[in-house]
């Protein structure tokens, strides 16, 4: 169990110019973190998401008792363990297995129990032959993955994550998260601070939105995304083009919590105005989720367009009923010779409220699109 | 398992709750200091040899200048002397170079790695051990070589050893805890002891000095420790019986200079 109640920490900042003996206060405090309070229970699981420098790692490494806060207090009940950047504990020239026995070691483990969790640990990171050889031989992605291995078997109570839901591979991401998950149903309290929504979506049940060092919105994990997809993961600055200019965007996304399973269709209509005197460029939309990944997209390049136009209009309608709630944002491709040759980021955004029912609810958790038809249930004997 | 409740908050430990916390954290000091004599020893051709040449150098040419060229009289030859000097001098000096900075030098571990923060310049204070160990291995052989009588009194090095750690880390921690965003303290520091080697009987035996001045030399505390080591392993005389209550005293030095380290330990970690 963690509470926290009002937790704050400021940073030294230097100034410009500061130099000499007597000239060393020159410079200001700033606060990395400002009045957080939370509280979690044993057994949760909570995320934290915010822009860089929102003070997620400053939070974790005060529960960790790295940091002192200036003010306020936090009580853990437990074991804690932290995994704040893997392998920062490892020193290059020992081997794999020197570094395995010393972190145990510092994570506070018997001379036996380290010894013990070295089998386990070998096996996690499948480094079994690189055992004897020092940590600065090790590629970037082995190193990761024998930290990473060593860093999630010390046994604890309260674990602390911090951006390390993305570890190696593909294959290995995928046995660290089963991982995790395995420890979560074990009973583990969980504080993870991630930049990956989609896998805390599903680690987790809870999330707090940071910013500026002050919690911006706590909540369901699912409107927590939300409400950061909203604020800080603004459309960047449109680049200046080449060929064509977007000019307007507008989209209808009927509300989904009218009629939810009659949601009406979802139309795009998008203007491009393109460069005098030249044929307009074949054009393509996408429709992107709030976790950058990109759903669909439709492209001119099987249309006749007509010839020295100078601006075009193109309308975009989705069947009704395809999409969970969640953010949803479209981009403008521009594409010559086949490849693609300009791209207007998130130009339009549109937003499916949360379904009523509790279906489409845990759907939405997991992904942005819904396939309609559902399961069929038979009763064996 | 026990059910372990821990508060985090702006406020002060107990001296005696820090110091637990580093007294179950002791193993990990160890584990440190092995970690960097492995790592220092074990990409070298010749490994501890390199920690017997220079200290033989030092003694070579220091024999060549004091006792052929300027022709100092001791009652004891003088690579002798020299050496005897050296390693408690030695293990001073190396303290003070390592642990003085080490919050500042191991900032980027400290801030991602929980570890009680006096750990690391008590680690850092046990580097030099190994020096210190081939030193006294080196004076062992010299003694032979000169067919000197060993002492039975050598058998209080390890008392000598643990009085030479105390002064250091006393000068160290005190160095470490008033360095913060600037080094200049760990430079002023440094740049002392250049001068402290001469106000210290390292190279030449207090015999040197006039006696009116004499009592001045043990002043300063290393001016006992190094006389002691020359009393148990030369067999020469002790040092007197009021600069063993001079050592005394300034170990006093010591809690206090903990206390600071204490107090703006984190602090000083914000800073690395």
């Amino acid at each position: 169990m963690i509470t926290a109640e009002a937790l704050s920490k400021s940073f030294w900042r230097a100034g410009e110019g500061a130099a000499g003996v007597f000239a060393a206060s020159r410079g200001d405090d700033f606060w990395a973190l400002k009045d957080v309070s939370f509280q979690l229970e044993g057994g949760e699981s909570m995320g934290i998401i915010g822009p860089n420098g929102a003070g997620k790692s400053t939070l974790l490494k005060i529960l960790a008792g790295i940091y002192q806060p200036d003010s306020g207090r936090a009580v853990l009940r437990g074991r804690v363990g932290a995994i704040l950047e893997i392998g920062s504990g490892f020193h290059p020239e020992l081997t794999g297995r020197e570094n395995i026995y010393f972190a145990g070691r510092l994570a506070g483990l018997s001379r036996r129990q380290a010894a013990a969790h070295l089998e386990e640990i070998v096996a996690f990171s499948g480094l079994e032959k690189h055992l004897e050889t020092p940590v600065k031989f090790y590629s970037s992605g082995m190193f990761l993955r024998l930290a990473f291995a060593t860093a999630i078997h010390i046994d604890c109570d309260i674990l602390l994550l911090d951006e390390v839901l993305a570890v190696g591979d593909a294959a290995f991401q995928e046995k660290c998260f089963l991982k995790l998950q395995s420890l979560k149903k074990a009973g583990k309290t969980m504080l993870i601070a991630s930049h990956e929504p989609g896998k805390l979506a599903q680690m987790c049940n809870r999330a707090m939105v940071l910013a500026e060092g002050r919690v911006a919105f706590a909540g369901g994990v699912q409107e927590s995304l939300a409400y950061y997809a909203r604020h800080f993961a603004p459309g960047v600055p449109l680049p200046l083009s080449q060929s064509a200019y977007f000019r307007a965007i507008r989209m209808t996304a009927p509300g989904a919590d009218a009629a939810p399973h009659a949601g009406g269709a979802i139309d795009i209509e998008v203007e491009v105005e393109f460069k005098p005197g030249q044929s307009p460029p074949h054009l393509a939309l996408a429709l992107m989720d709030s976790h950058h990944n990109i759903l669909f997209s439709a492209n001119t390049l099987e249309r006749e367009l007509p010839p020295r136009a100078g601006a075009l209009r193109l309308c975009w309608k989705l069947p009704p009923d395809i999409l969970n709630s969640g953010l949803f944002w479209a981009n403008l491709y521009v594409i010559g010779n086949e490849t693609l040759e300009e791209h207007f980021p998130k130009i339009g955004k549109f937003e499916i409220p949360p379904f009523g029912n509790l279906a489409r609810q845990v759907e939405s958790r997991f992904h942005a699109l819904h396939i309609p038809g559902g399961l069929h249930i038979e009763t064996l004997k | 398992m026990r059910a372990m409740y821990r508060v985090i908050e702006n406020k002060p430990k107990s001296m005696l709750a820090e110091l637990e916390e580093v007294w179950r954290a002791l193993p990990v000091a160890w584990m440190l200091a092995r970690r960097e004599w492995k790592a220092k020893y074990a990409h070298t051709a010749m490994g501890l040899v390199w920690a017997v040449i220079p200290l033989a150098a030092y003694v070579a040419i220091y024999s060549l200048f004091f006792s052929v060229l300027l022709k100092v009289e001791t009652a004891i030859p003088y690579p002798l002397v020299a050496l005897s000097g050296l390693i408690g001098w030695n293990y001073f000096k190396d303290i003070i170079y390592n642990a003085a900075p080490s919050i500042a030098n191991e900032g980027q571990f400290l801030k991602r790695n929980v570890v009680p923060r006096l750990i690391i310049p008590l680690y850092k204070s046990l580097l030099g051990l190994v020096e210190l160990s081939i030193s006294v291995l080196l004076l062992f052989v010299l003694l032979a070589a000169f067919g000197f009588p060993f002492s039975a009194r050598a058998l209080l090095l390890p008392f000598v050893i643990c009085l030479n750690f105390l002064t250091g880390f006393t000068v160290a921690i005190w160095a470490c805890s008033l360095s913060g965003r600037r080094r200049d303290f760990f430079y002023l520091t440094a740049s002392a002891l250049n001068v402290a080697i001469w106000l210290t009987p390292v190279f030449y035996l207090p015999s040197l000095i006039p006696a009116g001045f004499r009592p001045f030399l043990y002043l300063n505390p290393m001016a006992t420790v190094v006389e002691a080591y020359r009393w148990i392993l030369l067999g020469a005389q002790g040092p007197p019986l009021f600069a063993w209550a001079g050592v005394a005293f300034f170990l006093v030095l010591l809690p206090a200079g903990l206390r600071l380290f204490f107090i703006r330990q984190h602090k000083l970690v914000d800073f690395a």
